[in-house]
């Protein structure tokens, strides 16, 4: 395999993830959610990680975020490890990789307004002049076409759409290299969905973001990644550019999940100017 | 709910401890000054005809000629009308201190004044009433405070921490939940001393029936904790490096403080009860202190409960403070945007 | 089967665990029944030596706590300084009473909750329910307490019931004469304690008879043309059965706190008239063995409430499906 990169921006070696289950009572079991999966995300690249719900790939994404710690192996990020990395360091890389929910409504505190919400993580780190923190405030709301007035609103108040544009915008405050985007399309209208695909595109082209996408709805993803990635128990099973997977898919798990797609598979590739973001 | 009543029944409760704190002004008399000639006076009178049928603007009220034949029997003295009057001066005998105002609400010159009569001792219920507010209402409001700190401590280390922590919390709040309430706090103060002087007594049931409440509030807590825990806002604001104690600060303890605004209310009247069922019993704030428990505890003698009604007095104010909290609970649990909406 | 059998290991435990508690607190206590005889100058200290040590109050705690449970084993549960005799037979006597109090009195409120409950569903909103819930929500501002002392007052007045008391001095010995009498004199408390525990009763049957009734399953029977009297007593009171039994099992608890009151107020030779008793007299035993009693009552009502839940409700019994 040829590596056309110099040093990929993420890459995962050997990674472990098991569960400790059971209470003090009952009987203690494991479970395994990552077996040893190696994966490489290159610089600029926009990549999906699909499967069906419980192979892996959320805890892959959190573990990637830092929300998890994983049992066993490595997570390099721009060649460095993060796991052997001490808590500060860590801190500070962490920043780079930032993850995007599923549920926009439930990543913002009812309890906040819009702007209480973007100055967070910079009064988490203690940064900036508050000026500055306005400024940058005002700065990633334009780039999720947000209007400025919207500061004052609270969660409540906004549209399933701009939730989410928020909460991106909110990512962007940390200027990350790479978004990690967990069924972040999922449940939004197709109106919505549009808007917010059109947006990360734009967004990609303007700061030359890395994309993760992680879903179980291989039609969708088909439509906005680059590449795929099949999660199949605990493993990836299969990686292939889009084409490849809608056109001859390898493993069981992928054919099984192209079956899934309503209207079947075959319509989106052949539609002649498939849009990619 | 309609608003009016929520605003009645907080304004109800905010007067009823405002005079309890200010009883030395509303009260016209000491708790513990006897007027040992009028034991059992019934309540007086007030009059605004006099005997002879004329009408006066100032309502007034006759005496009480005791009856010489029977026992805290009483005859009205028409003879001279005792007008009542607002803001009286009245230096008092008897304790000195904070206690007590020279200036008193109302009162009659040159007599007694007894609106709600008086008990055994010739006290007067009314000013007993208001001097017991003071130590009923504030017993329930400190012992739920108890509670409430013992359970937010135990509920967020339980719920935050998780596992051993936890487990041992929570079987030890089983524990508390599985004996009925008013059994567990008599056994706990069955093992305490009996004999005690008042001040000691007042910080002892509320020390107790605090710190037997906590496990309720403590897994309510818990449950908020956990779940808020787990949502993807502190989720989130862990991811951008916050510490523990920033999310507990600003993630987790706005959304226990609506929790534990409800337990107060809940809380409160319980333990007012409690204290008053503790005193009734004998087993709380004993004599000379008023208390609403202690005052009712005469109603035990079977002659107070058939012929004195208005001894029944303190447990009549007990219906608008469970009406109020009642009422305020109800909608903090139906309704808790009309409290928690900050716009 | 098992969760049962869970719960009922729970059970024990709990109890275990209260005992254990309630060792520790009578270790703390200030004095024992045998210290308020040391006030009495005509018993002599030596006489007072041979009972500590034939009660064993001179031994250390854990000691004490080992005897106990031996008698516990033997179903003495202790032994009452007071009454000079084994803690079980007295508790026993006592807690039939309590029983006698608090059973009919919650199957009393039921038959009343249940009807008034349907019926104000039904009727949501209107006269009829709004009428119901005032007069509820107006019992449930009086405390218990309150509510025995005024019917005390007005029993008095009336000369309609006794004043307290479980039976009268001088009557008729007979056993129709006898059982009239306990009647008469348990009708005082029993409304009481049922007027008590009506208001929490009925909010609960009129919230889930309104939870079932705007179930899609309830709309469709509707839709289906089911007569509106089968629909309401047939269907949905099936569906609200889950919360109300749920209710029973949590209102054992209020029920016994209430039942103490009362038993006090009214004299009622039950439980908690006992417990108060014994914590006057400092009978330290006797107030354990009340208290372990007590929760007794509870986990086992929780424990019946359950068993009936299991029974009336499917997805309880089988279990949730994988």
């Amino acid at each position: 395999m040829s590596n056309s990169e110099p040093q990929p921006l993420v890459s995962i070696r050997r990674l472990s993830k098991r569960y400790v289950q059971g209470s003090l009572w009952s009987k203690r079991f494991e479970i395994s959610a990552l077996k040893n999966v190696d994966l490489e995300v290159a610089t600029g690249s926009n990549l999906a990680l699909v499967g069906e719900s419980g192979s892996g790939k959320s805890t892959l994404a959190k573990c990637l975020a830092g929300f998890e710690e994983p049992s066993s192996g490595e997570i390099c990020f721009e060649g460095r490890n993060l796991l052997a990395l001490g808590a500060k360091q860590r801190a500070r890389t962490r920043r780079s990789i930032q993850l995007i929910f599923q549920d926009a409504a439930s990543s913002l505190n009812p309890g906040f307004t819009a702007e209480d919400i973007l100055l967070e993580p910079m009064v988490i780190q203690e940064e900036g002049a508050p000026e500055e923190r306005k400024r940058r405030c005002v700065e990633v709301l334009e780039q999720v076409g947000l209007a400025r007035l919207l500061l004052r609103r609270w969660p409540h108040e906004l549209s399933g759409g701009q939730r989410q544009r928020l909460v991106i915008a909110r990512a962007l405050i940390m200027k990350p290299r790479i978004l990690i985007l967990d069924e972040a399309l999922t449940g939004l209208d197709l109106s919505i969905q549009a808007q917010i695909v059109e947006i990360l595109r734009q967004l990609r082209k303007a700061h030359g973001l890395t994309y993760l996408y992680v879903s179980h709805n291989l039609g969708l993803m088909g439509a906005i990644a680059e590449e795929i990635a099949v999660m199949h128990e605990g493993k990836i099973v299969e990686r292939q550019s889009v084409q490849q997977i809608f056109r001859s898919p390898q493993h069981p798990a992928t054919s099984a999940l192209l079956a899934a797609i309503p209207g079947g598979s075959l319509a989106f590739v052949s539609r002649p100017e498939r849009p990619t973001i | 709910m309609k608003k009016r009543t929520i605003k009645t029944a907080l304004a109800t409760l905010v007067a009823l401890h405002a005079i309890g704190l200010f009883a030395g002004f509303f009260a016209p008399y000491a708790p513990t000054i006897e007027h040992r000639d009028y034991p059992y006076a019934p309540p007086m009178r007030i009059h605004f005809a006099d005997s002879a049928g004329r009408w006066h603007l100032r309502p007034f009220v006759y005496a009480w000629l005791p009856q010489s034949t029977n026992f805290a029997e009483y005859r009205e003295d028409t003879s001279r009308r005792y007008p009542l009057r607002f803001f009286v001066e009245k230096p008092n005998s008897g304790l000195v201190g904070t206690l007590h105002s020279h200036l008193h609400l109302f009162g009659v010159d040159g007599n007694r004044c007894f609106l709600l009569g008086t008990d055994g001792y010739g006290r007067d219920v009314l000013s007993r009433v208001i001097w017991g507010s003071r130590i009923s209402l504030f017993a329930g409001l400190i012992a739920a405070l108890l509670s409430l700190a013992g359970g937010v401590l135990v509920g967020s280390l339980a719920g935050y921490y998780g596992g051993l922590a936890d487990e041992f919390l929570m079987r030890g709040s089983d524990l508390f939940l599985a004996v009925p309430w008013l059994y567990l706090l008599l056994a706990v103060r069955a093992f305490l001393p009996l004999q005690i002087s008042p001040v000691q007594a007042f910080f002892l049931v509320v020390l107790v029936v605090g710190m037997l409440g906590w496990a309720r509030p403590a897994r309510l807590i818990r449950g908020v904790v956990l779940s808020a825990r787990e949502r993807n806002y502190v989720l989130a604001a862990r991811g951008f490096g916050a510490s523990d104690f920033y999310l507990l600060r600003k993630h987790i303890f706005p959304q226990v403080l609506g929790v534990m605004v409800t337990q107060a209310a809940l809380l409160i009247p319980q333990y007012i009860l409690a204290e008053i069922t503790l005193s009734f019993f004998g087993l709380g704030i004993g004599e000379p202190v008023a208390s609403w428990g202690n005052m009712l505890a005469s109603l035990q003698q079977y002659f107070v409960l058939t012929s004195y009604w208005w001894m029944m007095s303190p447990a009549l104010m007990l219906i608008p403070v469970a009406w109020a909290y009642s009422v305020i609970s109800r909608s903090l649990i139906e309704q808790p945007h009309a409290f928690f909406n900050r716009h | 089967m098992k969760y049962l059998l869970r719960r009922l290991l729970h059970s024990l435990a709990v109890l275990f665990g209260i005992s254990l508690l309630s060792f520790l607190f009578a270790g703390m206590a200030p004095g024992t029944y045998l210290d308020e005889m040391q006030l009495n100058p005509q018993i002599s200290p030596a006489t007072i030596a041979v009972l500590r040590a034939q009660y064993g109050m001179d031994r250390p705690l854990p000691v004490r706590y080992l005897r106990w449970l031996n008698s516990v084993a033997h179903g003495d549960w202790g032994y009452s300084f007071a009454y000079n005799l084994p803690v079980a037979p007295l508790i026993w006597r006592r807690a039939k009473n309590t029983l006698w109090l608090t059973l009919p009195a919650t199957l009393l409120a039921w038959l009343v909750a249940i009807p008034l409950g349907v019926f104000a569903a039904n009727q949501s909103g209107r006269w009829g329910d709004r009428i119901a819930e005032a007069g509820t929500s107006t019992i449930l501002v009086v405390p218990d307490l309150i509510l025995a002392l005024a019917l005390m007052i007005a029993a008095v007045h009336t000369r309609t019931f006794p004043a307290g008391g479980m039976s009268s001095v001088n009557v008729q010995k007979g056993r129709i004469a006898d059982i009239h009498d306990l009647l008469w004199h348990l009708t005082l408390p029993l409304i009481t304690l049922a007027l008590g525990i009506l208001p929490v009763f009925f909010r609960h049957v009129r919230a889930g008879m309104l939870e079932a009734l705007a179930s899609p399953s309830l709309q469709a029977a509707r839709a289906l043309g089911l007569p509106p009297s089968r629909i309401l007593f047939k269907h949905a009171l099936r569906l609200a059965a889950n919360p109300v039994l749920s209710l029973f099992g949590l209102s054992m608890a209020s029920l016994l706190s209430s039942s103490l009151l009362i038993e006090v107020v009214m004299s009622w030779p039950g439980l908690g008239a006992m417990l108060l008793e014994a914590i006057l007299a400092r009978d330290l035993y006797l107030v354990i063995g009340a208290v372990m009693f007590s929760t007794l009552l509870l986990l086992a009502g929780n424990l019946i409430a359950d068993l009936m839940l299991y029974t009336m409700d499917p997805r309880i019994r089988i279990g949730p499906s994988q």
